[in-house]
């Protein structure tokens, strides 16, 4: 496909890592790439995309003379019904912006990130945009369970939409329940540059164990799940050490001094990217706790890495891990299950660590590259426009 | 005499042992004064305001000018109060701090200065004697177990001032130790306590189907999602229920997906926030009443569904294993263990009729000797 213009649609940027991944690799086939929100800091991309984020209101308000007087009167009156119904001032002048400027630049192909905002965007297929909304983590797998609104409004919605993007399989089959048309939908897995993520191999000592977690302190990362567990295991194995990168709370630091296990237990803040990376080369296991995930773009990083993975079983994490093969995956919410394979993965030969570090890197270098990626979504995109 | 209570917000209706003490100090004619840093419109308690951001140009330039009001009028004890500081070691920052978050209280003449709780007094430790009052400080739950763990060595100074230090519980008392609190200075216990005569026990109907409750904000030291857990294995047991959480909180997501995920969905009901008589009528529907606490300086709800006549299951957080006791009026469970919480649920479902009420009826005569309010009232004035 060659030609398209196509707004990837997230609200800011930079955008999620996985997201800036997408742009990148987009940005490199021969397709128009336009950029719309807030932009936060500026990042340098392809002369093919057009970054039209803004700074400050000031800037919005150039971005509604520039693009909205030249619209032709039928979508300036679909900007106006667009807007009327928003309550602050503040709100209407962004969406006056961004519906202008979205409608000025016609993508052929209008890609929403996160399904929240698609009942604000479903009107562009009345100026002849196909919608294509990608269903990630928690906005398919919680939100609308928790907010019955929100769940009605995907049910309302999702029948009109041209396209989706599933993270996963799973993710797919969950939004099942919001009449999705499954004929329309195409699961593109997250990838990576693999020439960023080198593969090294481990000597892997059961004696002393470095287990590693990664990612911010929010309870679906189930973190004091696992230190009840990992306290657990300390009975049996004193020299295990555990360490999670983003999950300092108030809750697991007063978890791991009533548990008694600080010395064996670190918390630590957020870290640079580059620290991430030295602490993830230095660890024998990366554990995923998750109760809830699309398909976690750390255990991709750690398996391209040759760092063994113990995953729960959420979202679409068993579709990269085969238990026993290239990792180990164990039941969502059951300590007894992460028990047992963090038992089996302490008493594993190095070249049984080896060979289960070699398969996921092979799996990483197979289904999960960026080559892949852009691949997949220039196919979604394909196929919904030769509707 | 005269007594200064520092609060961070003027008592809610709901926070009884603050309103109680407020209201038994004044029957027994102590003057009381109520500083607070910020209002809210929950409470009618008259109180004294201290410097803060406020709501709106207006509001903040006329608190900005009562503390300019307030710093001329009190230049000696201002002056007395930062050359103190300066003494304990302050720097000119946190010097500044503790004037401007003291000033509405310098201008006063009073005979205690009571914190209400322990991180109040933090920046403030030399405002009591400044203004020629004794200093008594409160410790209640999080400002001592909790705290202490972001903020190392937090309360030194404090310890070093205080005169008395009142507790609600033992355990709170030995973390207090444990913080470096010496015994030999003047300590009281000080439980809170219910009325005996709004929360009634009245016989239970038998419920068709198991009814179980909680009143608790949804935070995580209130471990709902280990209790979630206990009845997740409840349900797969074959034991249908109905489990009420009464409050509201950061957690609703948290525990909502919970129940989603553990397959307790259309069992658990959130209520979100209550007034006392719809928790009465809630608790006289009870059969169990779990208050399965990672941390808890006493639990006034756990005395609330005593007195009503519900089975009471707590954790051995803290307070809670002194507000139940054990096997006589109710039972008590090792923290973090929902495995070990759902055993217990099961035991107390098969417990014999008559046993329960043994020990409803056990609960409902220590709540009338040990809990009241009149006993409460006496402690509140020796404490003086």
């Amino acid at each position: 496909m060659i030609d398209k213009k196509i707004c990837v649609y997230s609200g800011v940027s930079p955008s999620t890592t996985f997201i800036e991944r997408l742009i990148v690799g987009l940005s490199e086939s021969n397709n128009q790439i336009l950029l719309v929100g807030r932009k936060n800091k500026e990042i340098e991309y392809n002369s093919n995309v057009i970054n039209a984020t803004y700074k400050n209101e000031f800037i919005q308000l150039l971005f509604i003379l520039k693009y909205y007087l030249p619209l032709p009167i039928e979508h300036k009156r679909l900007v106006r019904s667009q807007i009327k119904f928003r309550s602050s001032l503040k709100v209407k002048l962004k969406k006056l912006s961004e519906i202008s400027l979205v409608l000025f630049h016609k993508p052929d192909i209008f890609h929403i990130q996160w399904a929240k905002s698609i009942e604000e965007w479903i009107f562009l297929k009345e100026a002849g945009i196909k919608v294509i909304v990608s269903l990630r983590g928690a906005h398919i797998n919680y939100s609308p369970i928790i907010d019955e609104h929100l769940g009605e409004m995907y049910k309302n919605v999702f029948p009109s939409v041209d396209g989706f993007h599933g993270v996963s399989q799973a993710i797919i089959e969950e939004a099942r329940k919001y009449n999705l048309n499954t004929s329309n939908c195409k699961v593109v897995y997250s990838g990576l540059k693999l020439d960023k993520f080198e593969y090294k191999k481990k000597i892997f000592n059961q004696g002393k164990i470095d287990i590693l977690s990664i990612g911010r302190a929010h309870w679906k990362k189930a973190y004091p799940f696992a230190i009840d567990v990992l306290s657990e295991f300390l009975k049996f194995n004193p020299n295990i050490r555990y360490k999670i990168i983003g999950g300092h709370s108030e809750e697991t630091l007063f978890q791991t001094q009533q548990l008694n296990v600080e010395k064996n237990i670190e918390l630590l803040g957020n870290l640079p990217f580059e620290e991430v990376k030295s602490n993830l080369y230095k660890a024998d296991v990366l554990l995923l706790s998750s109760y809830e995930e699309g398909i976690a773009n750390v255990v991709l990083e750690a398996m391209a890495f040759g760092v063994l993975v113990i995953s729960s079983d959420c979202g679409g994490m068993s579709e990269v891990i085969e238990d026993g093969v290239n990792g180990f995956l164990f039941e969502n919410r059951s300590k007894e299950s992460l028990l047992s394979k963090l038992m089996l993965v302490s008493q594993l030969k190095n070249e049984e660590y080896q060979r289960i570090t070699k398969n996921a890197r092979q799996t990483i270098e197979e289904r999960f590259t960026e080559g892949n990626m852009v691949d997949g979504m220039l196919n979604l995109y394909h196929h919904i426009l030769s509707y | 005499m005269k007594i200064g209570i520092v609060l961070s917000n003027p008592p809610g209706y709901s926070e009884t042992f603050f309103v109680n003490k407020i209201k038994f100090l004044k029957e027994a004619g102590f003057e009381v004064y109520l500083f607070v840093d910020k209002v809210s419109s929950e409470s009618n308690e008259n109180c004294i305001v201290g410097y803060s951001q406020g709501n709106g140009f207006i509001e903040d330039a006329r608190r900005k000018l009562i503390t300019f009001f307030r710093l001329c009028l009190s230049p000696v004890k201002v002056f007395n109060l930062f050359s103190q500081n300066r003494k304990d070691g302050l720097g000119l920052r946190q010097n500044l701090i503790s004037i401007f978050s003291s000033i509405h209280i310098l201008s006063y003449k009073l005979d205690w200065l009571h914190f209400g709780f322990a991180t109040m007094a933090i920046n403030r430790e030399n405002v009591a004697k400044t203004i020629g009052a004794k200093m008594a400080v409160s410790i209640r739950g999080y400002d001592i177990a909790i705290y202490p763990l972001k903020c190392t060595n937090c309360y030194d100074l404090v310890w070093e001032k205080i005169d008395k230090l009142h507790f609600i519980s033992d355990d709170l008392l030995q973390l207090a130790i444990a913080n470096g609190f010496r015994e030999s200075i003047s300590h009281m216990k000080i439980t809170p306590a219910i009325d005996i005569e709004k929360f009634k026990y009245s016989e239970h109907i038998q419920n068709k189907l198991l009814r179980i409750t909680t009143v608790a904000r949804l935070n995580w030291k209130k471990g709902l999602e280990y209790t979630i857990e206990a009845l997740s294995y409840l349900k797969k047991g074959g034991i249908d229920f109905e489990y009420s959480i009464i409050g509201e909180g950061n957690d609703f997501e948290r525990l909502k997906f919970a129940a989603h995920q553990l397959d307790i969905f259309k069992n658990v009901k959130f209520l979100g926030k209550k007034r006392q008589e719809e928790i009465i009528e809630m608790l006289k529907t009870t059969d169990i009443y779990i208050q399965y606490s990672i941390q808890e300086g006493f639990g006034n709800s756990v005395l609330e569904a005593q007195a009503m006549g519900c089975i009471c299951i707590v954790s051995d957080a803290e307070g809670l294993s002194e507000n139940v006791l054990d096997g006589l009026t109710g039972y008590v469970v090792k923290k973090r263990k929902p495995e070990l919480l759902s055993e217990k649920i099961k035991e107390v479902i098969h417990l014999e009729r008559q046993l329960k009420l043994e020990m409803i009826s056990n609960s409902v005569s220590r709540l009338k000797t040990e809990f009241n309010l009149e006993v409460q009232k006496q402690r509140f004035i020796d404490f003086y």
